[in-house]
């Protein structure tokens, strides 16, 4: 066996000559993971509807979203590739049953935790059940809800590098690569991209969303002095 | 006009109802205060008026109408309430959270607008303190922003589920006497929850006392209730103090006031003397010549010939005209001369003595 140890850990003349292969990665890793956050949260939101509702649905439905949770993702894509084949749909439907039990159990979290004397005087006063939910509790549940959204993002970011394997990916595709070719030069180059990429998405997004938190709950800005 | 008829509430699974067959009837433009242990429903009681809790059987009319017709959000629009803990809406600015019922109505921006500053006025807040969030407001600010939220659409009647319960005891004094000050203004009709005997008689037109499971023991005037009280139940509900209590409903000047023993300074000491000597008192009081109080010195210390002088001890606590008995009481027996000096407005008007208030107590 021969060694690579002379070989540099990152050949940068390789990454400046593929730039625009690197941002077409991104931008994939990007739309995979805003496909499975945005479906995400809606269908986090009909059942959301379901259990302020039915109260009782609570438990089934975190019980089965959290089973969900609880599988690894590549056994999730070996099930599905024999119904669904190598789409962007099998990997949608793996990632985005990871983001379900966070969204769910966050937006519920955060809407038991208005304050009862909060809705005992909107009710007092002539808040419908509608109104009092969308312009009393939803508003003052959004940081807990938006902490559940960064939370299902930033793991998406993470998950969406293993649906490299069925051949999506984004930037997974480098790692993949460079785990396959390991022994030549530009093999560590791509897995410490990718890897690296992946990582530095992740917390641009997240420090994002903390800004967007920021901008729809300027109540909580001012903090008592 | 509130009426209660018959009113019932068994909540599901309790072995005895909350509130049992309770009728009564609130008159307009008065504060009628519930008051009793707790397990009396009184508070039970208070949210079956606008529907927060509905009642099992029995019929509740606001205004004449009766409030089981009607959609309950409608009918709450109508009716101010405030609650212990206030509950105002953290993410809406102060202005908006006065504003909410007219909002709920629908009102026009420049309407709302209009009727938020009469208020901020209305309950003695700060214009400054309208962009603010309630996070930012001192518990008594905050009850304030409550009331005038209640107020926003000048609805006949308020409810008030222990409003001060959560204020510490020299804030809750002051928002009492500024709900009495704003009631004269505003005249609507009140239904005040509380457990505290004092703020019911200090604050109710009209009191009911309830026992456990919503039983009316007495509803009355708080100088009834307290001069009479119904039954054993009451009387100890009320206190061994409700002589006391009692005296500090009646405003010292309902009393035909003594002179008591007072001339004027440069006064001659034999005046003095006989002045003393006629009130059978030990020491004279010194009034300045516009009538101020200047102070009092015990007789034995005039001189034999001379004239009084301004060097007297002073008085060290006096009271209004406005000022109740119970607060005579208490500057009399804490004062050297046993008597209470009653001024207007720092102009001396007469004593009252331990004798007037006793001869009060025992009519």
């Amino acid at each position: 066996m021969t060694t690579v140890v002379a070989a540099p850990l990152i050949r940068w003349d390789w990454v400046f000559r593929n730039g625009d292969k690197i941002v077409e990665r991104i931008i994939e890793h990007l739309i995979l993971t805003g496909l499975a956050v945005g479906f995400g949260i809606a269908i986090a939101l009909v059942l959301t509807a379901i259990i302020l509702r039915w109260r009782g649905a609570y438990g089934p439905i975190t019980g089965i979203t959290g089973l969900m949770y609880s599988i690894p993702s590549v056994a999730l894509f070996a099930f599905f590739v024999p119904i669904t084949g190598i789409t962007i749909l099998t990997a949608e439907i793996a990632l985005v049953s990871y983001t379900l039990l966070i969204l769910i159990r966050n937006t519920i979290a955060g809407l038991d935790g208005v304050p009862n004397d909060v809705r005992e005087a909107a009710t007092g006063m002539g808040y419908t059940r509608r109104r009092l939910l969308f312009e009393i509790e939803l508003p003052l549940a959004l940081p807990v809800i938006i902490t559940g959204i960064r939370i299902a993002t930033v793991t998406v970011i993470g998950l969406v590098t293993i649906s490299s394997l069925i051949g999506l990916g984004g930037l997974g595709q480098f790692i993949l690569q460079g785990l396959t070719t390991f022994s030549s030069p530009i093999g560590t180059t791509k897995i410490f991209l990718g890897t690296g990429l992946s990582i530095v998405l992740a917390i641009v997004i997240d420090l994002g969303l903390v800004l967007v938190e920021r901008l729809v709950t300027p109540w909580a800005r001012r903090v008592a002095n | 006009m509130i009426t209660l008829t018959d009113v019932t509430k068994h909540y599901e699974g309790a072995t005895t109802p909350a509130v049992e067959n309770l009728s009564l009837t609130i008159e307009e433009g008065t504060i009628t205060v519930l008051v009793g242990p707790s397990g009396c429903g009184k508070t039970t009681t208070l949210k079956m008026i606008n529907r927060l809790i509905e009642p099992t059987s029995g019929d509740i009319t606001v205004g004449g109408n009766s409030v089981i017709d009607r959609p309950p959000h409608e009918l709450r629009r109508e009716i101010g309430y405030v609650i212990q803990h206030i509950g105002l809406f953290p993410h809406k600015t102060i202005r908006k959270n006065i504003a909410t019922v007219p909002h709920l109505l629908g009102w026009d921006a420049a309407r709302i607008a209009e009727r938020v500053d009469e208020l901020i006025e209305l309950v003695d807040l700060d214009e400054e303190m309208l962009d603010r969030y309630p996070h930012e407001l001192s518990g008594g600010q905050r009850q304030r922003v409550g009331v005038a939220r209640a107020l926003a659409a000048d609805p006949p009647v308020m409810l008030m589920d222990e409003p001060f319960g959560a204020v510490d005891p020299i804030v809750r004094g002051k928002l009492q006497d500024e709900l009495l000050d704003l009631q004269r203004r505003v005249k609507k009709t009140i239904v005040l929850v509380t457990h505290d005997v004092d703020e019911a008689v200090k604050l109710g037109d009209k009191v009911a006392i309830l026992n456990i499971g919503g039983v009316l023991e007495q509803y009355d005037s708080p100088e009834v209730i307290l001069g009479s009280p119904a039954n054993d139940f009451v009387r100890s509900f009320l206190g061994t103090d409700r002589g006391l209590k009692r005296l500090g409903l009646f405003p010292i000047e309902t009393l035909q006031l003594d002179t008591g023993p007072f001339v004027g300074v440069g006064a001659t000491t034999a005046v003095a003397r006989s002045v003393a000597q006629s009130h059978n008192s030990e020491w004279i009081g010194v009034l300045a010549e516009d009538d101020t109080l200047l102070g009092w010195s015990p007789v034995d210390s005039l001189a034999v010939d001379g004239v009084v002088t301004e060097a007297a001890e002073r008085f060290l606590s006096w009271v209004d005209c406005n000022d109740s008995l119970r607060d005579a009481l208490e500057v009399i027996i804490s004062s050297h001369t046993r008597i209470a000096a009653v001024l207007d407005g720092g102009t001396f008007k007469g004593i009252v003595t331990l004798d007037q208030i006793y001869a009060e107590i025992m009519t």
